[in-house]
């Protein structure tokens, strides 16, 4: 099979690698090269060619004296944190209990993993309809069946808001995450366990010192996958809140700023995407550095 | 070998390693495994290029990316057709009016099969925002000859990236003499002079009743006379008319109700139509352009005679507006305080005060007002297709004084009896497509308003009141669009100023503070009035970077 492989490798390689240069690629070049400019999306201010619109640092300066982006950033680092911890202890209370079962493990994790397969934007308003109606109607308020004030018109506080997406997100990937969890927990070679049952270890303590270094490259791929989704979420933002109540997050923020703008500045726009790009990047890298460290290996 | 054991899934765990602190050790036999770990250095390496890369190219090229061919996009509602592949047309309409699609599609047809042109025709489905596909467009090679711009604000992008056309520059004759007799007030200009573009329609919106609901609360035979009364009626008289219908709903009080002289008593006995009644308006409080906009506007129309002057506004003429603005903000609290729903949380739930429910309450008799435009009459007939015929606009009054109108020649009784008329959208010529096409198109938009045979188009198939309609002999067809009409006729219109507010303000920064801080707020401080009045100042100012 090797020998297959090395011998057909660029004719193999070569569909891929053009659409990754076309489709991805180039539009990124381009992107970064149009930040510097007076790009109004449809012309140059001041000429036919972006090098007549140069601006150098001007958008990127622009950029972090904006209050709006400024508190974009805020909210989504927020967000992000939340979200990541929760889906991964959902996600992982799933995988869990999906191993642990004997019978209906299939049925249990397609039905978990279903909410994945759905668009961004119908779960947005599956959701408001859950927040606005269910919960702030129905269930949680003064005369719904338990009243507990927090579920109330959850989308209208900033706050509050920055939890009902977290729980959508959460309802969302934690499926998939389980998924992930639950290859790794299978396999952690079953005898490690049962020795450390026959010296006495209880099953917290397994839990603690086999199960989680065990699943240390899980977790690699589980956090990468949770802060980058968290981090670039659009659709199920604006969806749910559209940024009402000050909930922009940054992918928000970045599709807005042509609207917020006339003329429309999508060199403005571009600057915040480059800088967007790098945080992800230097969020993400520093993340799985750091998790790497923490896989173990014999 | 192993992982056909443990493996079960691509992104499966890369072997099992030497725990710190942990010593219970493996046995070696399942230690070698290092080919998966490979991989997944690997798949990992693959999603961090391929995320990172997508989170950017994602969100940032969104102006560059769409192809020229494509037809359509959006939802359901899409229309999009075609005459003609890229390239392979006389000229092309893009055309953001996705009401009208079917009807330009068929006069397009109409004129293509007389006069032999080919014409590329693309809509988008109603209510969706078209500018990013049109700047697509105009981004491709196959430019459209005529585009859609909606107001001067949106102007300024088209005029300085060299698109649209200054109509004096027109080669077509019977198009120059059009462009020539659009009157003044109607132009797409910058500075009052340059016109760009030609009107679409023209539309209205007040307060909309229905003539039956009225006889249901007043008697049959009042009706003409109550609608008559209420147009010249002060601000005064329609609180105590809206107060006492209140009461009367929630309360069952019959009282008199006294407009410009005349009284008008609610009858004793309720009907089974003022039974069904919820409130007195339908309030649609999660959309903000409602009254981010749309109401407003009334405020705005007191202070700048058209969207030009407020375009240009100065502070201190923002500033001297502060009485209208704060009589706004009473309408505001007193509208949102008789509706259907209590002001406060729900108000602005997107679920249950949404446009559609806002409009499917009233058109089930829930409420006796709404504040909508003639656009609304299909939502309206929609929902109840046996009011359509006697559907009324009826004004919206401020509470100002003279003093505090500060729009040439305007009069309070003239703003509190007239309803806003105005041009929502132009047709423009774009500048850059090739000659041929250009004067292709412009023959087109001259058949289209200005032959009889156009105009049958116009005003039957797209439900447009034409914006060169003689209001003696045209007849719009249907309630709503009548009644604009006639106010047109008892010349009881003012105009839509707030097109020139700094573009977005008035729905994302405006809007969204009244959303935020008022429509869902039961109780308004006593300072509200003249806070929302600050606000306005100041962020008005700050949004057209004048300070």
């Amino acid at each position: 099979m090797d020998k297959y492989y090395k011998k057909r490798l660029v004719p193999l390689v070569l569909p891929a690698a053009i659409l990754f240069v076309m489709v991805i690629l180039l539009p990124f070049a381009v992107g970064v090269i149009y930040s510097f400019s007076g790009w109004r999306g449809t012309y140059f201010v001041g000429g036919e060619h972006f090098w007549d619109a140069f601006v150098g640092f001007k958008n990127y300066i622009n950029v972090f004296k904006s209050q709006k982006f400024i508190n974009a950033f805020t909210y989504t680092i927020a967000f992000t944190l939340v979200a990541a911890v929760s889906i991964n202890i959902v996600s992982l209370l799933m995988a869990l209990l999906s191993t642990a079962l004997h019978k209906g493990a299939g049925l249990y994790r397609t039905i978990y993993f279903l909410p994945n397969l759905l668009g961004g934007l119908a779960l947005g308003y599956i959701w408001q309809f859950i927040f606005e109606i269910v919960f702030s109607e129905i269930v949680f308020n003064e005369n719904g069946l338990i009243s507990i004030p927090f579920f109330c018109n959850m989308l209208q506080n900033k706050w509050k808001a920055m939890f009902a997406l977290a729980i959508l997100v959460t309802w969302q990937m934690a499926g998939y995450m389980m998924l992930i969890y639950t290859t790794g927990l299978n396999n952690i070679p079953k005898d490690l366990s049962e020795a450390a049952a026959i010296d006495g270890a209880g099953v917290w303590q397994r839990f603690k010192n086999i199960t989680i270094p065990m699943l240390m490259s899980s977790f690699t791929i589980v956090f990468f996958l949770t802060l980058s989704r968290c981090f670039m979420l659009l659709d199920q933002n604006v969806a749910l809140t559209d940024g009402n109540f000050s909930t922009r997050l940054l992918a928000t923020q970045i599709l807005r700023t042509t609207k917020d703008t006339n003329p429309p500045d999508y060199g403005l726009a571009q600057a915040q995407a480059v800088i967007f790009f790098i945080l992800i990047a230097v969020v993400s890298l520093t993340q799985v550095a750091v998790t790497k460290k923490r896989e173990v290996e014999l | 070998m192993r992982r056909v054991l443990y493996g079960q899934g691509k992104c499966s765990s890369e072997g099992f390693g030497q725990i710190n602190g942990l010593k219970y050790i493996a046995k070696t036999d399942v230690l070698n495994l290092g080919g998966m770990k490979m991989r997944l250095k690997g798949f990992v390496a693959v999603l961090v290029t391929g995320l990172l890369m997508a989170s950017l190219t994602a969100c940032g090229g969104g102006g560059k990316s769409s192809s020229s061919d494509t037809k359509s996009t959006g939802d359901g509602n899409t229309q999009a057709a075609s005459n003609a592949d890229s390239g392979d047309y006389d000229f092309y309409i893009f055309n953001a009016k996705g009401e009208s699609a079917d009807a330009l599609q068929k006069a397009v047809d109409s004129y293509s099969a007389s006069t032999g042109k080919k014409v590329k025709v693309f809509s988008l489905g109603s209510g969706t925002d078209s500018t990013e596909m049109l700047r697509a467009e105009m981004n491709s090679d196959h430019m459209p000859t005529i585009f859609t711009v909606q107001n001067a604000q949106n102007l300024v992008e088209w005029v300085e990236g060299g698109f649209a056309m200054d109509l004096s520059q027109a080669t077509d004759e019977n198009f120059k003499k059009m462009a020539n007799e659009v009157p003044q007030n109607f132009y797409l200009t910058r500075d009052g002079s340059v016109n760009y573009g030609i009107p679409y329609n023209i539309e209205g919106y007040g307060y909309i009743a229905d003539k039956k609901m009225l006889a249901a609360l007043f008697g049959e035979d009042k009706v003409e006379d109550f609608i008559a009364a209420y147009k010249i009626a002060p601000y005064a008289e329609f609180e105590a008319m809206v107060t006492a219908i209140d009461d009367y709903i929630k309360n069952g009080t019959a009282a008199d109700v006294t407009l410009s002289g005349k009284t008008f008593s609610l009858l004793a006995d309720k009907t089974e139509e003022a039974a069904k009644l919820k409130g007195v308006f339908s309030v649609a409080g999660s959309e903000k352009w409602t009254y981010g906009d749309h109401l407003i506007n009334i405020a705005i129309d007191a202070v700048f005679k058209d969207s030009l002057a407020t375009a240009n506004a100065t502070k201190e003429q923002i500033e001297a507006g502060r009485g209208a603005w704060e009589a706004y903000a009473k309408l505001l609290d007193f509208k949102t305080s008789h509706a259907t729903t209590p002001r406060g949380p729900e108000l602005i739930n997107a679920s249950t005060n949404g446009y559609d429910a806002a409009v499917a309450a009233f058109a089930n008799g829930e409420a006796v007002f709404i504040k909508q435009g003639n656009w609304c009459y299909t939502n309206i007939t929609k929902a109840n297709p046996e009011i359509g015929s006697t559907l009324t606009f009826l004004p919206i009054k401020l509470d100002v004084t003279q003093e505090d109108i500060k729009a040439e020649g305007l009069t309070v009784d003239h703003l509190n009896s007239s309803i806003p008329v105005f041009v929502p959208m132009y047709y423009c010529i774009n500048t850059k497509a090739a000659d041929e096409e250009k004067a292709a198109a412009e023959a087109f938009l001259a058949w289209l308003n200005t032959t009889e045979e156009g105009l049958k188009f116009v005003v039957e198939d797209m439900a447009f009141i034409p914006y060169n309609a003689d209001p003696d002999v045209t007849s719009a067809g249907y309630s709503l669009g009548d009644d604009i009409l006639s106010y047109v006729k008892e010349g009881q219109t003012i105009t839509d100023a707030y097109a020139g507010l700094p573009s977005g303000w008035a729905t994302n920064v405006f809007g969204l503070q009244m959303l935020e801080n008022y429509l869902n707020t039961a109780e308004w401080p006593d300072s509200a009035y003249s806070d929302i009045a600050d606000f306005i100042i100041n962020s008005w100012a700050e949004a057209a970077g004048m300070e």
